[in-house]
């Protein structure tokens, strides 16, 4: 990153393969299908704050934090004015990222059902759901993504991964 | 040119940071000068007036704003137009694009901002349009509708060039775009200030002219964000 901050080209290039395929995800995931295409301007958009605002990155923090941080930032901003589209959480978007190996598990009605039972939580314990469990960030990046507390989070994190465990057993 | 690949768009402006900033500040006063004579020329042409202090601030507001504009556009950055983007590339345009615009009314209709053309040309039918919008409550009705009219006309020509900014922008980047357009507008603003007559019913017309931006603007912003014509490329 600090050579990007310099100008080097390579490191640019190195950095943007190795997030490219996460964040198009990220911005797919929280996107219905209809307004998938809106994925890529919110994946420009981040890397375009990512390059204005790179000076301004401090070496002592993630990578990976601080770009998904403003992927969140634009996803709020923009977000607003697609709130219809941000409804449906598709876990199952294989145009956007190779499935994970648990997803990959799943069969396609219990995805849909997982979809279903995530869609149904409230929308931070939706994101907390979905920057831990499927980003792979840990507790204390979440905390600092979302301006929560690292508690605040696992506490978020445990019950939103109770509400689903229950309601996937519920017989009705 | 704009770019469909942000990773293209990138490596270009790493490439395009190496230039030495006073050389594109340069660049930028340099066709600023070159276009704004160009209009002042057209302008001039045209008047029957002989030359003075509303003029000197008119030569001034069109080639500040032109050259500020030209400078934001050849600014260093990505060359990429995402939807509801607002950079500096989009904020130039809109400037450039708002002067332009601005004298073009002006050849249109120089009488509200109070200049005398040697002939209406083209444009006598403006003659008829004035007696109808003074019959809505004398200059001050004919100034708040040449506004709407005028600056809505032009608007909606600069704003659907930059329309993959326009469609989606969020509420919040609204007012600065918005007074940003009202800026480009400077030449007519300023020659309307200086007027005496004219001090006394601008107000109407900078009314008129914000009622066309915000209506043309929301027009543009909610656009169907899912129009097939506006296809966006994968990275």
């Amino acid at each position: 990153m600090s050579r990007y901050t310099t100008g080097s080209a390579e490191s640019f290039e190195q950095l943007y393969e190795r997030y490219e395929f996460r964040l198009m995800g990220f911005f797919g995931r929280r996107l219905s299908a209809p307004s998938r295409s809106m994925a890529t301007d919110l994946f420009q958009i981040t890397w375009l704050k990512v390059h204005q605002a790179r000076d301004r990155f401090d070496p002592a923090q993630k990578f990976s934090s601080w770009i998904f941080t403003i992927a969140l930032n634009v996803l709020r901003d923009y977000g607003r004015e697609l709130s219809s589209t941000l409804k449906t959480t598709s876990l199952n978007d294989r145009e956007m990222e190779a499935p994970t190996p648990t997803l990959s598990a799943l069969t396609a009605q219990e995805l849909k059902d997982l979809e279903h039972e995530i869609q149904n939580l409230p929308i931070e314990w939706r994101e907390v759901l979905l920057l831990s469990d499927w980003e792979g960030f840990a507790s204390q990046e979440v905390a600092a993504m979302k301006g929560l507390s690292e508690a605040n989070v696992r506490q978020i994190l445990s019950r939103a991964r109770k509400t689903i465990k229950a309601s996937t057993y519920d017989p009705n | 040119m704009t770019q469909t690949d942000i990773r293209k768009a990138i490596l270009s402006s790493l490439k395009e940071e190496q230039t030495p900033k006073t050389r594109i500040v340069f660049r930028g006063l340099f066709w600023g000068s070159i276009l704004s004579l160009a209009l002042i020329l057209c302008l001039r042409s045209m008047s029957r007036d002989v030359f003075a202090t509303n003029d000197l601030a008119l030569c001034i507001s069109i080639w500040t704003t032109m050259a500020v504009g030209l400078t934001l556009v050849f600014w260093p950055q990505p060359r990429i137009q995402p939807r509801g983007y607002w950079g500096a590339l989009a904020y130039g345009r809109l400037l450039v694009g708002m002067v332009i615009v601005t004298i073009l009314q002006l050849i249109v209709c120089p009488e509200f901002a109070s200049m005398a053309f040697h002939s209406s040309g083209p444009f006598s039918f403006v003659g008829q349009l004035t007696h109808f919008y003074m019959s809505f409550g004398g200059m001050k009705g004919c100034m708040f509708l040449c506004g709407l009219t005028f600056t809505g006309l032009g608007a909606f020509m600069i704003f659907r060039i930059l329309d993959r900014a326009f469609l989606q922008t969020p509420a919040k980047k609204l007012p600065g775009i918005l007074g940003l357009s009202l800026l480009g507008q400077s030449p007519v603003i300023v020659l309307q200030a200086l007027d005496p007559q004219g001090r006394m019913t601008f107000v109407y017309w900078i009314a008129g002219s914000l009622l066309a931006l915000i209506i043309i603007a929301l027009m543009m912003r909610g656009k169907n964000i899912l129009d097939p014509s506006k296809p966006t490329t994968l990275p």
